[in-house]
């Protein structure tokens, strides 16, 4: 009983990083059609900015979350304007542009901070005990922060005048241009947006995780897991590819802890699986070539 | 003249696409732009439309060939050939793409409310919304269906139905009934009539010329990138080596 609720707690909070960080990187990809390698640098970075806001600046953890959410935020956008703006069009440049934008984030914070092993106290201390299982209060905010912030996106996506021109730009940015809506100006949105995502996940999720100059890398493997498990373009497919991808790692964690170095394996070997019977993903979307 | 276009070319590389083009379309007309296949009519709506412009401001900044663009067009007495897609719109033009592209994850009332991007008023969004489920009762039966279960058909009126929502003046319409049955053909070309009737110009671009030649009140014939002949459909029927040779009757 016990294994099957740490499971679910761990199932469901790294199933909630995931969906953020896979929703935001779908919603650049869709909008903006940038395959952002440096997605989960920005996660990186939001969770570095609240590490020094705490410590070096004695403020508390909640407006040191504002503040590297808004910081990503800007970080995001002028990169966006600067460097990958002018290449948009040509997605080779795209990529190798954003795995640099991610190095570049990790040399510099390993400047910063060495390459040591940080972490950042935890919002509310303490846990509570249910069926013998030790679930910290941390957690539950993470998971409350994560559900809430994914609640306000859907709203935004489904119930604003915005929110209907980042989708339909999504789908077909020729018709979308065509009906008055300025394409650039929307991408250039949904980058900002799409980093706060990224950023916001990375500032939840800090206490719980190690914090030093790679970690980075795992999330960006899964996270691109997810989202191709999901069906490229799909924020539904991303949404519940995060959970499949979360409960895997976390069944794999609790239920043989000796092969939990292989949790990330597993989590990929599903989605190879998923692959090969539905080469578009769970709920993949067939793209209409544009002109 | 309410649409002006002046010896607009077009090129895709070293293709050219559009091959010195004067034409114009009056208020309250409906003309018609017939012409085989690959012969640019679709490329010219395009072009008056800026996403032409748009396309080559794109395929400036990848790997792309280049888009080479010249000539004039006119609109409402405005020159809109520098003018950014976008800003088209709110002028009062607006193109039903060819193979209608609706937005297929979207509902069909989404669909519509994006036609209405622009606009701001609510009373006038809705009054436009009162009209377009009017004049295509099905729309507004499956409002909350998603568009790409539609029929053909029903797709049809989706892109026009778009694109009456942004309160255009001139309304283009891009082989609207390519891959419809005949009986749907008929009542398209049957909406597009009253929707001409209602007062809002129309530039028709169509394979089917027989029937178009009949609706509209002037034609313009195109033949790889140039036009090659214009009038009423009577007199070109009258010609027979045009009738033969390019419009296949």
């Amino acid at each position: 009983m016990s294994i099957i609720l740490d499971i679910i707690v761990m199932g469901l909070i790294k199933g909630s990083i995931y969906a953020l960080l896979a929703i935001s990187f779908s919603l650049i990809f869709g909008v903006a059609r940038i395959v952002n390698i440096a997605h989960t640098a920005f996660y990186m970075v939001a969770a570095y900015c609240i590490y020094t806001v705490t410590n070096y600046m004695g403020w508390s953890a909640v407006p040191a979350m504002f503040v590297a959410v808004i910081l990503s935020v800007i970080l995001g956008m002028v990169i966006y304007k600067v460097f990958l703006n002018p290449i948009r069009e040509h997605e080779g440049a795209v990529l190798i542009a954003t795995m640099a934008i991610a190095m570049v984030f990790q040399e510099v914070m390993t400047l910063f901070f060495s390459g040591s092993f940080l972490s950042v106290p935890n919002l509310i201390d303490g846990y509570f005990i249910i069926f013998g299982v030790k679930v910290f209060y941390q957690q539950l905010l993470t998971l409350c922060a994560a559900a809430l912030v994914m609640v306000i996106l859907m709203i935004f996506l489904f119930k604003t005048k915005l929110g209907l021109a980042l989708r339909s730009t999504a789908q077909d940015r020729e018709v979308a241009n065509l009906m008055g809506i300025n394409e650039s100006k929307v991408a250039m949105i949904t980058m900002g947006i799409a980093i706060g995502l990224a950023g916001f996940a990375g500032a939840i999720v800090v206490p719980l995780e190690i914090l030093e100059p790679h970690m980075w890398a795992t999330p960006l493997v899964m996270m691109m897991a997810v989202v191709v498990l999901g069906g490229l373009g799909s924020l539904k497919g991303s949404f519940v590819g995060a959970y499949i991808m979360g409960f895997t790692e976390a069944m794999v964690v609790f239920l043989s802890p000796q092969g939990a170095f292989l949790k990330i394996s597993v989590a990929l070997l599903i989605m190879i699986i998923v692959l090969l019977i539905r080469p578009e993903g769970l709920f993949g979307v067939y793209f209409e070539e544009e002109r | 003249m309410l649409l002006e276009v002046a010896n607009v070319s077009v090129w895709y590389d070293k293709a050219m696409l559009i091959n010195d083009v004067s034409m114009g379309v009056d208020t309250g007309e409906l003309v018609s732009l017939v012409g085989p296949n690959g012969a640019g009519k679709s490329t010219l709506l395009r072009t008056i439309t800026g996403l032409v412009a748009w396309e080559k401001e794109l395929t400036k900044r990848s790997t792309h060939g280049e888009i080479k663009l010249e000539g004039q067009i006119t609109f409402d007495g405005e020159r809109i050939d520098q003018v950014p897609a976008h800003d088209i719109v709110k002028r009062g033009l607006i193109l039903a793409p060819e193979r209608r592209r609706p937005f297929k994850e979207m509902t069909v009332i989404d669909n519509l409310m994006i036609g209405a991007y622009l606009l701001h008023d609510k009373a006038n969004i809705e009054e436009n919304l009162e009209k377009v489920y009017q004049l295509f009762p099905v729309l507004k039966e499956r409002s909350h269906q998603v568009s790409g279960t539609l029929s053909g058909g029903e797709q049809q009126m989706l892109a026009v139905g778009r694109a009456l929502m942004s309160n255009p003046k001139l309304l283009c319409i891009d082989e609207p009934s390519t891959g419809l049955a005949p009986k749907l053909r008929a009542e398209v070309f049957q909406k597009i009539k009253e929707i001409s009737d209602s007062g809002i110009t129309v530039l028709l671009v169509e394979q089917e010329v027989s029937t178009v030649f009949k609706m509209a009140t002037r034609n313009y014939v195109l033949s790889s990138g140039k036009i090659i002949a214009e009038g009423k459909g009577d007199e070109l029927l009258q010609n027979e080596l045009l009738r033969k040779t390019y419009l296949g009757l």
